[in-house]
């Protein structure tokens, strides 16, 4: 025995046709006006998974009031895209009841031009009867559901659902965004259950692109693995922290625990339906607080006030986002800031001029109306994850870049001569540059080239030759000494001769000048550097022997690491491990000026 | 005079053609408040008796001097409580809402792609035609076709003998058959023995 159901809008008409046709009371789902889409697919949603519905009778126009209307066509709508019901459910026949014809429906209609909820008549499994009894009876019996294999091409491609001018491209945007990103890693039913989400995914247009892309398959569900992050401190800052993504951002970063913080938008947040700002500078200001802590990685929201910057058909400069500015205001503080920025797929190239001033790389929030694929999220979000693993592994620049600084600060103190001390600070920031743009082996080391040009500055300027061709170190006008390395003894040693004639080697320059000048006692920092400047000399004269030296053991053999491969002593300059120890050295050298 | 409340407003050009709002015609009969402040809430108070109409934007929000959001939920009760008490018809409108005549709320575009013709009107007729809002200028033919489909519902659900007293059926008969007697068409109706699939058809044809 079929289960058919009539909705009713309590109408004389409809009493009497639930009458008619012997309908049981339990048969009769009651009209429930709604203020929105979200409310009727809630309600629709509800009645469908309660009840064995095998056949449904909707009258077109509902008594909504006086006026004759097609409200009973969009209830029709939300039961053939309700994606959380099982495709069976979703394409029982559908018999709309109307005293006027079809031609005549869609002749005297004017019908919702976003919807246009009049194609679903047209569709497969929907069928029209007047209020005659027997009409109605013959196509209840005649109706068949309309096949899986047909519902896109004769149902869902008939369909005509456009997005609503009105309605928020940034917030739609923002929901599909987390809700997609959250079905490739498992966590789709929680942020369904969120309201924010759900209101927007609950809308016709947004349930057709989900049906259409068949966004609810069994493709969801792909990466469950959590991003590693243990120990590590990301800060997220979204306008839309409170609207599922600092939930959904906080799952994928589960492993950073508490040291996972997000500036909580709701607080600066007007109580109404749109959630806007009524405290937008409040919020910016606790964004702002945030800047100089000790941060691994940042993730920010380009527009952070969309209200006032994204206006459909406005443009925006991408460097008045406010977004934008707070990424500034980081980097200023600090360069080496790992920072990601977040930006809506619709208005992608707004990202350039946050990746020109510094940003690492970019978080693509999918809008709608490209409707990609689940595999597609996949790939967007694995792009994620390997920036994130970058970005981590980039943290060691935050730390220069602050040490840079001080450095930076320390020169200015000093008397020496401005060229000089310029041509130091230009230096130091050039080297950094370089370190901070390296992605290939060459780059990095030509990042240490550049710093260790340093010490030929000081060199220069502290150790020079006199007209009688002596090397005088210049402070004392006291001569540089023949500094050698006596193997037996692990020291320098000199013969208290005077160095004389032709250039002598940079490290025995800063040798005479850390021994002479600086009283310096240091055996191992002399001989460091002369590691440091012998690697430079390697890679610049690609003299092999130097860059592939390995690890011998005291048979002469190569010490081999985990995976049975030779320890290459100076490999690191293809590295930030030799940047960093170079700049330690540098860091040292300056500091005994 | 009709008043609009709504915060929104200064986007509103982006979706719709409102710069006739500024004109002269309409300035004096429409004042629309962008960022409306506990002192506009007073003056407009103040100003009930010229107010037919008091419109507004969903979630309002009331504003400083100084332009910023202020918590308005009270002030705003108040008013719309106040403009009921003087039996000031009041409308809501709102993105995304659903278009309901008896519970005086409805979608935003629609309040807006329909306000011109409703002001129009109002000048016109000195009427306030609230429906123009909800259906559009052609509010008209729809209740034209409203009466029609009332007397097809008669139709289908009395009993044959009761047309000719059944006055929902008579009103539509005059608005489909404008020339003719309604009793002479029930009789002619009757008198063929057209069943009551029929006789929907013929009106349906009719339309």
């Amino acid at each position: 025995m079929e289960s058919i159901y009539l909705i009713s809008d309590f109408s004389n008409k409809i009493k009497r046709l639930a009458e008619s046709l012997q309908l049981p009371a339990q048969n009769i789902i009651s009209y429930q006006y709604k203020e929105n889409e979200s409310g009727y697919h809630t309600w629709l949603n509800d009645e469908f998974k309660a009840k064995e519905i095998d056949k449904i009778i909707i009258p077109v126009s509902i008594s909504n009031d006086d006026t004759i209307n097609t409200i009973g066509l969009l209830l029709g709508l939300h039961i053939r895209l309700n994606y959380e019901l099982s495709l069976e459910k979703r394409l029982i026949p559908i018999i709309f009841l109307s005293n006027f014809t079809v031609e005549n429906l869609i002749k005297v209609n004017s019908f919702d031009s976003d919807n246009n909820p009049q194609n679903l008549i047209f569709t497969k499994g929907v069928y029209f009867s007047s209020f005659d009894i027997e009409d109605i009876q013959k196509t209840i019996i005649s109706s068949t559901p309309c096949l899986k294999a047909d519902y896109y091409k004769n149902v869902l491609s008939k369909l005509n659902i456009n997005r609503k001018e009105a309605l928020g491209g940034h917030d739609i945007a923002n929901a599909w965004g987390c809700f997609k990103v959250a079905q490739v890693v498992g966590f789709d039913d929680r942020i369904f259950q969120l309201y924010p989400i759900a209101k927007h995914l609950k809308q016709l247009y947004a349930k057709n692109l989900i049906c259409k892309n068949q966004t609810f398959s069994n493709e969801k569900r792909i990466d469950l693995n959590p991003i590693k992050c243990n120990g590590k401190k990301i800060l997220f800052i979204d306008d839309k922290a409170d609207e599922g993504w600092a939930e959904l951002i906080k799952n994928l970063f589960r492993g950073a625990g508490d040291n996972f913080k997000y500036v909580d938008s709701s607080k600066y947040k007007a109580d109404d339906l749109h959630k806007s700002f009524k405290d937008f500078d409040g919020f910016y200001k606790e964004c702002q607080s945030h800047i100089g802590k000790d941060w691994d990685l940042i993730i920010i929201d380009l527009r952070l006030n969309p209200e006032k910057e994204d206006i459909d058909n406005e443009l925006t400069k991408p460097t008045d986002f406010s977004g934008y500015k707070l990424i500034d205001e980081f980097l200023t503080k600090n360069e080496g800031y790992q920072i990601i920025v977040l930006t809506a797929s619709n208005k992608i190239w707004n990202i350039n001029a946050a990746l020109k001033r510094g940003a690492y790389s970019y978080f693509i929030k999918e809008s709608p109306e490209f409707n990609f694929p689940i595999s597609e999220t996949k790939k967007l979000l694995d792009k994620f994850k390997n920036d994130v693993k970058v970005c981590f592994h980039r943290g060691y620049l935050k730390q220069i870049f602050k040490e840079k600084d001080d450095l930076i600060h320390f020169i200015n103190e000093m008397e020496y001569g401005s060229d000089f001390l310029e041509t130091l600070k230009n230096q130091l920031n050039l080297a950094y540059y370089l370190l901070s743009k390296a992605e290939t082996n060459e780059q990095f080391a030509y990042a240490y080239v550049s710093l260790y040009m340093i010490i030929e500055t000081i060199n220069n300027h502290f150790v020079v030759k006199t007209t009688n061709d002596v090397w005088v170190l210049n402070i004392t006008n006291e001569p540089l000494l023949d500094w050698s390395y006596d193997a037996k003894a692990k020291s320098y040693i000199n013969t208290n001769t005077t160095v004389f004639g032709s250039k002598p080697p940079e490290w025995q320059k800063l040798a005479g000048l850390h021994f002479q000048n600086w009283n310096g006692q240091e055996q191992s920092f002399v001989q460091k550097i002369y590691q440091l400047i012998t690697k430079r000399n390697g890679f610049i004269h690609n003299d092999k022997s130097i860059l592939d030296k390995t690890k011998k053991d005291k048979n002469g053999e190569d010490v081999l690491d985990n995976e049975k491969k030779p320890i290459y002593l100076n490999h690191d300059i293809y590295k930030p491990e030799g940047f960093i120890e170079l700049f330690k050295v540098i860091q040292k050298v300056i500091g005994s000026l | 005079m009709i008043v609009i409340l709504d915060d929104t407003f200064i986007a509103r050009h982006k979706y719709s053609d409102v710069s006739y709002l500024a004109d002269e015609k309409y300035r004096n009969l429409c004042m629309i408040f962008d960022r409306p402040t506990k002192k506009d809430f007073r003056n407009i108070v103040v100003d009930f008796k010229n107010i037919h109409l008091l419109c507004n934007h969903r979630s309002l929000k009331l504003f400083n001097e100084d332009q910023n959001i202020i918590d308005g939920k009270q002030a705003i009760q108040n008013l719309f409580i106040q403009a009921q008490s003087e039996n000031i018809p009041r409308l809501e409108f709102g993105r995304d809402m659903h278009s309901n005549f008896k519970a005086k709320t409805l979608d935003k575009d629609v309040f807006y792609s329909n306000l011109k013709s409703f002001l129009d009107n109002y000048i016109d007729t000195k009427q306030m035609e609230l429906k123009i809002l909800f259906y559009g200028e052609n509010y008209a033919e729809l209740e034209y076709l409203s009466t029609i489909d009332r007397m097809m519902d008669e139709i289908n659900f009395s009993n044959s003998i009761d047309f000719k007293n059944n006055e929902l059926i008579l009103t539509g008969i005059r608005l489909v058959f404008p020339d003719r007697e309604p009793l002479d068409i029930v009789d002619e109706w009757m008198n063929k023995g057209l069943s009551k699939k029929e006789i929907i058809t013929i009106i349906n044809n009719q339309i």
